[in-house]
C-alpha cells in the first residue's frame, strides 16, 4: 500500500512508473511503481538481490530500465537529460576508496564542481563551506592513503553535498564503516533533511538508519514487500526475516518481557524502553511500600 | 599451551622517514580453544599483531609462543608448518579466491601444505559442510555467489587446511545482520566443537558478545586491556580509546542493575534479551 | 611495496624548486636530457654534475635522499660502466688482467656513461621530489593539448594519467594484501621450475586483476554520478601560473647546454 505522508501540494521529487529491469535472465525489478514526494526521507531495505541497489541506480541513470518511465522533478529521465538530472542528485556509494578521485581531499571535493563547470571562486567557497560542515578543514590537503575509511566517506559526502543536489542517495554508505561514524552521519542527515528539505534515500542494513527515516520501503524479489512507517514495519518479525534484518535489542527485550507477562508494548528505541521499565519499577516499589505498611 | 607474547615489538621500516613503532613491547597471554576478540581503533596495531601470528611479519624483539611452537626474531627460523597450523583470514577474504570453482579453491590450501589428494578432498568437504555450502555452491564459480556465501567459501578455504588456530580480521564486514549472526555462530562452533582457538578482530561487539571469553584491546601498539567482556564494559576509557560503543545489552543492564539488584554472574556475564527479561521478572516479583 | 622506491616520491618542502611552475620543471628536464646526451668527456661531465648539484642544493633536499634514489640502479650503472671499460680500446693502456685489458679511453667512456645515467636519475629525482605527481601530469597534459587538434585524445590520456596516479598505489596495496592472503594459504614459489612459478603466479594475478576491473567499473559509475562527462568543458580548479622565475629557470639551462656543446 503506497504511503504519502506529504500528500499536500508537494510535487513528487521522484516517480517510478511501472519499472521493469532484468540482468541477463534474472528479473531484478518487476513492474515497480513508486512516488517519493520532495523532502521525504526514504529508507530502502531488502536482502541482497532484492533490487534495492538497482532501484537507486535507475534513479540517476546508471542503469536503464527495459520498461516504464522515471520522472525526476517533473522531467522524464532520458539519456539526453542525464547530465541535468544527475547534477541534482547526489549519490554516495559504499566503498570509500572507489569514489575518491582526487589526490587530496580538496581536489576530490573540487572534482564534482569542476564537472559542473562552476567558476573557480565559487568552487573555492563551496570547498570551504562543505569541508567546514563535515569537519574536514584539517584534512583538506591530505592524500587518501593517509585517511581512514570514515574520513574518506566524509570527504565523499562533502564532495557530493558541495554540488548542492536536491536529492541525496546513500547506497549502503556506512556498511564498510563502524558504528561511531554511523551516528554522526545520521545526525547530519537529519539536519540536512529538516533544514534544507533535502530528499533523502538511504539503502541500509542497519536498523538505526532505517528507523531514522520518514518512510521505509522493503523490497523483496524485485517488488515492494512493504511500504510505510519504519516504526511500524520494523516491529514485524516476518518482514525483518525476509529482509535479513535483526530486531534491535530493545525490541527483543520487550518481546521477552511479554513472554513473562510483563507488557510494556513494543519499541525500537532504547531510551523509550528504559523509561517504561523505570516507570514500571517506581510504580511497583510504591505498591511494595504501601502493602508493607 | 595457548598463545603468549613476551615483550614483542615491531616497527615498519619505511624507506627514509621515521620508523613507526607498530607494536610496543606487547605482553599478552591467551588460553587455547577459546574465542578471543581483539579490538582497537585504526592504527592501534591490530593487523600488525595478526600478521605476527602466522609468521607473515617477524618481531624485531620478543618471543611468541603459539601452542608448542616458538617464534623468535630472525635470524631464527620460523617453525615448520606455522602457516598451516595458524590459519589467517584477511578482511574481505573473498578477494583471495581465484579458481574456476569454489571446490577447487577449497582444495588449494590443503594441497599447498602437501597433504594427499584424498585427505585434501575430505578436509575440503568437511569444511564446506561445516560452513553450510552444498554441492551446488561448490560447483559454481566464486563470482556467481552471494556476498554471504562467498565470504563463507573464503573462510572454508582456510578451514580446509585444518589449522589449530584460526585468526580472522573483521570477518563480518559488510554482511547483513542475519549473515553476521550466522557466521559468528559457526566460528563459535569451531571453538566449542572442534577445540580450535578462534581469534577475531572486530569493532562490532554485538556480534561477538554471545560467544567471546576474552577481549584484548590495543591502543597505539600496546595492550590497554585484556580480560572478560563484562570487565571491559566497566572501562569506559578503554571503550573510548578503542573507538567502541557500549552494546545495548550492557547499556540496559547497567541502567537497571541497581534498582533491580541484578547480578551479572547469574546471567553468565552476558545479559542477552531472554536472560535479562527473566532477571527483570524475578526482580519485579521480588518487589511484590 | 609502494614505499620501497625512493624515486617517484614527493617530498614536501618550500624551496625554489618546489614553488616553480611544473611546466618549467618539465621543460627544463627535456632541455637537461638534451644536454646530457651531448656529454662525452670528463670535462663536459663535470659541467653537467656542477649544474645538477646546484639544482639539488636549490631543492633544499638532503643529498642523501638523492643517493638513495640512485641506489637501486647501481647494479645497472656498474654493468654499463664495466661494459664500456672492457670494450673500448682507445687511449693509453692502463692495466692488463689476464685476457682483459683496460685502456684510458675505455675508462673515460665507462665513467662518462655511469655519470650520464646518474645525472638522468638525479634530475628525475629532483622533478619527482619537488613536484606532486598530479602536477607533473597536468604539465604533460598542457604540453600535449595542441595535439588534440591532430586527433590525439588528450582528455582521455589526461584522465588515464590522473586516475593511475591516484589508484596505482591503492592497487599495489591490495595486491600486497592478496599476496599475503595466498602466502597464508601456503602459496610459495620457492624451489620451483620457471614454468611452475609462472603457473602459480595466477593465484595472484587473477584476484588482483578481477579486483582492478571491479574497481574500474565502480569508479566509472562514481564519476558519472558526479556529473563527469568526457570531453565536456570543465573548470580547472588547480591552476598553474608561470612566473618570471620560471622563465629564468628555463633560461638557466642554456648555460650547461652551451658549454657542453662547445666542449663536445
Amino acid at each position: 500500500m503506497p504511503y504519502f505522508p506529504n500528500s499536500d501540494n508537494k510535487t513528487a521529487a521522484i516517480q517510478l512508473n511501472n519499472i521493469s529491469l532484468t540482468r541477463g535472465k534474472q528479473a531484478v525489478l518487476k513492474q515497480l511503481t513508486l512516488e517519493i514526494p520532495a523532502g521525504q526521507w526514504v529508507a530502502l531495505a531488502g536482502c541482497n538481490g532484492s533490487g534495492k541497489s538497482s532501484l537507486a541506480r535507475l534513479i540517476n541513470g546508471l542503469l536503464q530500465a527495459e520498461q516504464g518511465e522515471i520522472v525526476i522533478h517533473g522531467k522524464r529521465l532520458h539519456s539526453e537529460h542525464f547530465f541535468d538530472i544527475r547534477s541534482q542528485i547526489g549519490y554516495l556509494f559504499a566503498s570509500p576508496d572507489d569514489q575518491f578521485f582526487g589526490l587530496t581531499v580538496r581536489d576530490d571535493i573540487a572534482f564534482g564542481l569542476e564537472n559542473l563547470a562552476l567558476a573557480r571562486e565559487l568552487i573555492e567557497q563551496r570547498i570551504e563551506h562543505y569541508a567546514q560542515l563535515l569537519g574536514l578543514i584539517p584534512l583538506l590537503d591530505r592524500h587518501p592513503a593517509t585517511l581512514s575509511g570514515g574520513q574518506k566517506q566524509r570527504a565523499a559526502l562533502a564532495a557530493v553535498l558541495a554540488m548542492e543536489p536536491s536529492i541525496l542517495i546513500l547506497d549502503e554508505a556506512t556498511s564498510m564503516l563502524d558504528s561511531s561514524f554511523r551516528d554522526d552521519f545520521l545526525t547530519l542527515l537529519t539536519q540536512l533533511n529538516r533544514e534544507q528539505q533535502l530528499t533523502i534515500i538511504t539503502i541500509s542494513h542497519d536498523i538505526k538508519e532505517l528507523a531514522a527515516a520518514d518512510r521505509l520501503i522493503m523490497l523483496h524479489d524485485g517488488t515492494v514487500l512493504a511500504d510505510g512507517k519504519p516504526d511500524v514495519l520494523l516491529k514485524r518479525q516476518h518482514l525483518l526475516n525476509t529482509c535479513r534484518l535483526e530486531a534491535p535489542y530493545a525490541l527483543q527485550l520487550c518481546r521477552e518481557l511479554k513472554l513473562h507477562g510483563i507488557d510494556i508494548g513494543e519499541s525500537l528505541d532504547e531510551q523509550e524502553v528504559l523509561s517504561k521499565l523505570w516507570a514500571l519499577l517506581s510504580s511497583k516499589s510504591l505498591t511494595a511500600t504501601r502493602s508493607s505498611r | 599451551m595457548g598463545i603468549t607474547f613476551e615483550q614483542v615489538s615491531y616497527s615498519y621500516k619505511e624507506l627514509a622517514l621515521k620508523h613507526q613503532l607498530a607494536l610496543d613491547h606487547i605482553n599478552l597471554s591467551v588460553k587455547s580453544s577459546q574465542f578471543i576478540t581483539i579490538v582497537g581503533a585504526p592504527g592501534s596495531g591490530k593487523s600488525t599483531l595478526l600478521q605476527h601470528l602466522n609468521g607473515l611479519l617477524r618481531a624485531d624483539h620478543g618471543t611468541i609462543h603459539l601452542l608448542d611452537m616458538v617464534v623468535s626474531p630472525s635470524p631464527a627460523k620460523l617453525p615448520k608448518q606455522l602457516s598451516q597450523r595458524v590459519g589467517l583470514v584477511f578482511q574481505y577474504a573473498e578477494q583471495q579466491l581465484f579458481k574456476q570453482t569454489v571446490w577447487e579453491d577449497l582444495l588449494y590450501g590443503p594441497l599447498n601444505f602437501e597433504v594427499s589428494k584424498a585427505e585434501a578432498e575430505s578436509a575440503a568437504l568437511a569444511a564446506a559442510e561445516f560452513m553450510g555450502l552444498d554441492e551446488a555452491v561448490l560447483a559454481k564459480s566464486p563470482y556467481e555467489l552471494s556476498s554471504g556465501q562467498i565470504r563463507k567459501a573464503a573462510i572454508a578455504a582456510v578451514l580446509a587446511a585444518k589449522p589449530e588456530i584460526i585468526v580472522l580480521d573483521e570477518p563480518t564486514a559488510s554482511l547483513d545482520a542475519a549473515s553476521r549472526g550466522e557466521l559468528m555462530g559457526l566460528l563459535h562452533r569451531q571453538c566449542s566443537e572442534q577445540q580450535r582457538t578462534v581469534i577475531v578482530v572486530t569493532h562490532a561487539l554485538e556480534d561477538v558478545l554471545p560467544y567471546t571469553n576474552q577481549i584484548i584491546a590495543l591502543h597505539k601498539g600496546s595492550v590497554l586491556f585484556s580480560g572478560a567482556p563484562h570487565e571491559l564494559m566497566l572501562r569506559i576509557d578503554v571503550l573510548e580509546a578503542a573507538g567502541l560503543q557500549m552494546p545495548a545489552a550492557y547499556h540496559f543492564y547497567f541502567s537497571l542493575e541497581q534498582q533491580l539488584g541484578l547480578d551479572l554472574s547469574k546471567l553468565q556475564y552476558y545479559p542477552s534479551a531472554p536472560q535479562l527479561a527473566a532477571a527483570i521478572k524475578a526482580a519485579l516479583d521480588g518487589l511484590n | 611495496m609502494k614505499h620501497k622506491l625512493m624515486l617517484g616520491r614527493y617530498i614536501e618542502g618550500y624551496s625554489l624548486l618546489h614553488r616553480l611552475d611544473p611546466r618549467s620543471k618539465l621543460a627544463g628536464m627535456f632541455l637537461f636530457i638534451a644536454a646530457v646526451f651531448l656529454i662525452d668527456s670528463y670535462i663536459t661531465l663535470s659541467i653537467g654534475f656542477a649544474f645538477t648539484i646546484m639544482i639539488m642544493i636549490l631543492s633544499k633536499i638532503p643529498l642523501t635522499y638523492y643517493a638513495r634514489a640512485v641506489k637501486p640502479l647501481l647494479l645497472l650503472i656498474a654493468f654499463i660502466t664495466l661494459f664500456h671499460i672492457f670494450f673500448h680500446s682507445e687511449g693509453a693502456r692502463l692495466l692488463k688482467a689476464g685476457v682483459l685489458t683496460v685502456y684510458s679511453g675505455g675508462l673515460e667512456k665507462g665513467i662518462v656513461a655511469a655519470g650520464r645515467m646518474t645525472l638522468f636519475i638525479s634530475f628525475a629525482a629532483v622533478l619527482s621530489f619537488t613536484t606532486q605527481p598530479d602536477r607533473i601530469a597536468g604539465a604533460l597534459s598542457s604540453f600535449l593539448r595542441p595535439l588534440q587538434k591532430l586527433g590525439l585524445p588528450v582528455d582521455r590520456l589526461a584522465l588515464m594519467l590522473s586516475l593511475s596516479l591516484r589508484f596505482v598505489p591503492t592497487i599495489f596495496e591490495e595486491a600486497e594484501r592478496i599476496w599475503k592472503a595466498q602466502v597464508s594459504r601456503g602459496f610459495s614459489l620457492a624451489g620451483q621450475p620457471f614454468k611452475e612459478k609462472a603457473r602459480r603466479i595466477i593465484a595472484l594475478l587473477v584476484p588482483v586483476t578481477v579486483s582492478a576491473f571491479r574497481r574500474a567499473e565502480s569508479l566509472a559509475d562514481a564519476m558519472e554520478a558526479r556529473s563527469y562527462r568526457l570531453g565536456a568543458p570543465r573548470t580547472q580548479y588547480r591552476q598553474m601560473s608561470w612566473q618570471q622565475i620560471d622563465t629564468l629557470f628555463l633560461l638557466s639551462f642554456a648555460l650547461p647546454l652551451y658549454f657542453i656543446s662547445l666542449l663536445n
